[in-house]
């Protein structure tokens, strides 16, 4: 079906359905299709429709505080397995008492969503499971973050010190349940957490019974501190989004200003942008498998085999930009300066092909360690089994939904820079298991050097690398978006501006807060031992998840 | 032709009596004292040498694992980094003495003290040498693998007086894995026990005059080099320790000399499972031209180099899988080995001593 059929049959669904509750909005993409929805407590018949019609996930819940028209937007994107269109459905809840029925119950993939805007801008949605706090403390009742007339002071009220203690004692959760069922509290500092976040389980012997991911650890409320900073600023901000994948983060961010601020961008910047994101999904996929490996054993000597590539790209990496880990490279408009040069030095070209060619043997030198190992596949195989549609249900992006047999790469569905113009494949796999995550890892990454290698023979040799847009220019108003195949999954970054140089709003998908949600299923009947290998094969980046 | 070590030995013990008889005229301390004064003294000679051989081995293994991990491993301290280890030794000892709020006090001070003095016991029941050795007696198998079933006893009671969840969930790991590597542990020393018709390791030993039992029986020796691994709970088998999952388990709540105390322990149970390898399946001192404790103690330390380098190529399996493996596996392995030791034992009688 092509993008103007599926548009028009969503449309005739949903008016057959709804009637007049729903019109149509005109949006400035011609591939999404725009919905309003006049009465936002009949938004379950909405979805129940759209998921009959072929949309697979709700990617991406935002909420937008409006408070001179005294209401609340919700923007509710969904997605499709098969096509890039999306369907956006806009809706206004009072801003006094926002309430609208929740689409959790049969949809799973909005609840992590669903509770993120609720914790941050205090929508209460209704029917839900289980809605919690989730970044902030469990007793937080000082007000919602996100919204425009929060006094940041208010948070100096909150007992943090008081807290701490409680927060961190592993003992104050009862276990009144019988003699063999205990809790165990993993986190927030743990090896196999990756960064800090809590795990709550309740186990029975060896078996893990119940799990519950506690994020919020380090949540530094970037959409909060994006809104009072000028769009070239937040570039900054994008970098900490993730420390193992910066480069990706930055590109996302620079999509969306760019479409927001209507910046053009030279083709020979998008064709370096390729190389540059395609090299930091190496880099990523390398700080992966070392993670997880060192959670596997091995005594750290598989850690250390990828690390020690990941240090050659990182020093290309610092010979454009200057920066190892946080590169604030790609920008609105192009790419920045190459650091001590005018142009790209063909030496760097020369390098980066030295650097592939090495990493092409290198990753048989895993092979020979992992999948050569039979202690490598008892560990991995038939462990943390998601598959097929369960995992588009749950909410998976990314590496974890190709592993469970689902072909849906952003790159091959939405192509976004030159992407429809290079030939690669997307990795799937069959089980769905830890094996299997590590799988299509290791491919996407002979798949991103087969990527790299196109881009550098047919990048243009001449040309500009950025368009230069003045500061008085950095000024728009209505919707921004991009949306790209982040190493971890499906990255979107929605701004809403309104004419002023900073955004009124602005939103961050992280796939990786999505996947992590996902342990509630994964871990159920696991082994204890098995928690650092499906924690790792989700590629937990906590910086991202408390963005 | 005599082993060379036998006379450095007697001049060490020569040197220790003749200081010992010169201390006892100046300062007329009573004849009775001697003896015990004479023993203790040969004992701390000797406990000094096994440390620095600790030291060594401590120093093989981290300079051997940085070659493999592609890094430089220890290079300040010292010659080639040697003094890094007696450096980290002094850390440990003047460490804050960390007491948990809610552990057994005493089981938590005495634990560590009993490990250490335990997994040292055995080295004495094993002869290094023809004419090199403490004590011998007929049963001196069975005694040492009583002594070494006992620590995991004692790591079981380590981690249940730290009394936190980590700690006790890596003590019943321990435990788990004594009760999967005893069994296979028992059939595999079996087969040796048959074949050289003797508890005795200097019996053992002294068949191999001819042939080595690990080329007589290569299955056994297979499935005691995996058990030892087992045993010494190191990497793959570090379960009660898997640090990605449990941090260190039942070693958890011990910081400073406690830990000390386990990191050595730990390396006293590498020295003496080395040597039971050596001694029951690699012949102990027989080696070319001559018999000497340098053949054993060369053996020893290339068995210990295939342990170290095992540690650092093998994912760990989880503990439902170790128990699997030991009972599927291993189990069916060992009794392979002596089915196949009877089989061949009328024929191999005249091979042996």
């Amino acid at each position: 079906m092509s993008v103007e059929d599926i548009k028009n049959s969503t449309i005739r669904e949903l008016s057959a359905a709804l009637g007049a509750d729903v019109e149509k909005r005109d949006l400035k993409w011609d591939k999404y299709v725009g919905i309003n929805l006049l009465k936002p407590e009949r938004l379950p018949e909405l979805a129940k429709v759209l998921k009959k019609i072929g949309y697979a996930q709700p990617v991406l819940i935002t909420a937008i505080d409006k408070p001179s028209d005294g209401v609340i937007e919700l923007v509710y994107k969904f997605n499709r397995m098969d096509s890039k269109v999306m369907a956006w459905v806009y809706t206004s809840v009072n801003r006094d008492d926002p309430r609208i029925p929740s689409i959790t119950p049969f949809w799973r993939a909005a609840f992590p969503h669903e509770i993120e805007t609720y914790d941050l801008m205090g929508v209460m949605f209704d029917n839900i499971p289980d809605l919690r706090h989730v970044f902030l403390p469990w007793d937080w009742n000082l007000g919602f973050p996100l919204r425009k007339d929060w006094d940041p002071n208010e948070a100096k009220k909150y007992p943090w010190w008081e807290k701490t203690r409680e927060f961190y004692d592993p003992f104050i959760i009862p276990s009144d349940e019988g003699d063999d069922i205990y809790y165990v509290s993993i986190g927030p500092q743990h090896p196999a957490v990756h960064g800090s976040f809590r795990l709550i389980l309740k186990m029975r012997g060896d078996t893990i019974l119940e799990a519950w991911p506690d994020f919020g650890w380090v949540h530094r409320g970037v959409e909060k501190l994006a809104e009072s900073k000028t769009f070239d600023q937040i570039i900054v901000y994008t970098d900490r989004l993730c420390y193992g994948s910066s480069i990706s983060w930055n590109l996302t961010y620079s999509l969306a200003a760019e479409d927001l601020l209507g910046v053009e961008v030279p083709e020979r910047a998008l064709w370096f942008r390729v190389i540059l994101v395609e090299m930091q999904r190496i880099v990523s996929h390398l700080l992966w498998l070392a993670a997880l490996m060192a959670d596997l054993g091995t005594f750290h000597s598989m850690f250390l085999y990828p690390i020690r590539e990941r240090e050659k790209f990182l020093d290309l990496f610092e010979k454009a930009s200057g920066a190892r880990l946080t590169y604030s490279y790609i920008r609105i408009g192009g790419v920045g300066i190459f650091k001590h040069a005018e142009d790209i030095p063909e030496s760097w070209f020369n390098d980066l092909r030295n650097v592939l060619t090495d990493f092409k043997h290198k990753v048989k030198e895993y092979l020979d360690m992992t999948e050569a190992s039979e202690s490598f596949h008892i560990r991995t195989e038939n462990v943390g089994v998601l598959r097929g549609k369960a995992a588009i249900e749950a909410g998976a992006t990314g590496p974890v939904l190709r592993a469970a047999g689902i072909k849906y790469d952003v790159r091959k569905i939405d192509p976004y820079l030159v992407y429809d113009q290079l030939d690669f494949e997307v990795p799937v796999g069959k089980r769905g298991d830890v094996y299997d995550r590590w799988w299509v890892r290791i491919n996407e990454m002979l798949q991103s050097v087969r990527i790299i290698e196109q881009a550098i023979e047919e990048m243009p040799k001449q040309g500009p690398l950025r368009t230069k847009v003045p500061p008085a220019k950095m000024r728009g108003s209505g919707e921004g978006v991009g949306r790209t195949e982040d190493p971890r999954g499906e990255a979107i970054i929605y701004i809403v501006g309104n004419g002023r140089n900073t955004p009124y709003r602005i939103h961050i998908r992280s796939p990786t807060y999505i996947n992590l949600s996902l342990l509630h299923f994964l871990l159920r009947r696991a082994k204890f031992a098995d928690i650092a290998a499906i924690i790792g094969s989700l590629d937990p980046c906590m910086a991202e998840v408390d963005r | 032709m005599t082993d060379p070590v036998v006379g450095i030995i007697s001049i060490i013990l020569g040197l220790i009596g003749d200081t010992l008889d010169e201390l006892f005229e100046l300062l007329g301390l009573p004849k009775w004292l001697y003896l015990p004064t004479f023993i203790a003294a040969v004992t701390l000679t000797f406990l000094l040498a096994l440390v620095l051989d600790i030291l060594f081995i401590i120093w093989m293994e981290r300079k051997v694992i940085g070659r493999i991990h592609h890094r430089r491993s220890i290079t300040e301290t010292g010659p080639v980094g040697f003094l890094q280890n007696v450096a980290d030794l002094i850390k440990l000892l003047v460490k804050e003495d960390v007491y948990p709020a809610n552990a057994d006090k005493f089981m938590h001070y005495a634990s560590p003290i009993l490990i250490a003095s335990i997994a040292i016991i055995p080295a004495v029941l094993i002869p290094y040498g023809p004419q090199t050795f403490f004590m011998r007696m007929s049963t001196s198998v069975v005694l040492f693998f009583a002594i070494a079933t006992l620590v995991p006893g004692i790591v079981l009671l380590a981690g249940w007086a730290g009394n936190s969840k980590y700690s006790t969930i890596g003590a019943f790991r321990a435990g788990l894995q004594l009760i999967s590597y005893e069994i296979p542990l028992s059939l595999s020393i079996l087969g040796v026990i048959l074949m050289a018709r003797s508890l005795d390791f200097y019996r053992i030993i002294e068949a191999q005059s001819n042939v080595w039992f690990a080329i007589l029986q290569p299955l056994g020796a297979f499935t005691f080099f995996v058990v030892s691994l087992m045993e010494l709970e190191r990497s793959p088998f570090d379960i009660p320790e898997a640090e990605g999952e449990i941090l260190v388990g039942w070693r958890t709540e011990y910081s400073g000399l406690k830990f000390g105390l386990f990191y050595a322990a730990e390396y006293f149970k590498f020295f003496i499972a080395s040597a039971a390898f050596t001694a029951l399946f690699l012949g102990g001192w027989h080696g070319l031209f001559f018999d000497s404790v340098i053949y054993f103690l060369l053996k020893m330390h290339i068995v210990m180099l295939v342990m170290i380098w095992v540690r650092v190529t093998f994912f760990r399996p989880r503990p439902d899988q170790l128990v699997r493996i030991s009972y599927t596996k291993l189990i069916p392995l060992a009794i392979l080995n002596l089915l196949w030791v009877v089989l061949i034992n009328p024929f191999v009688l005249p091979l042996l001593y």
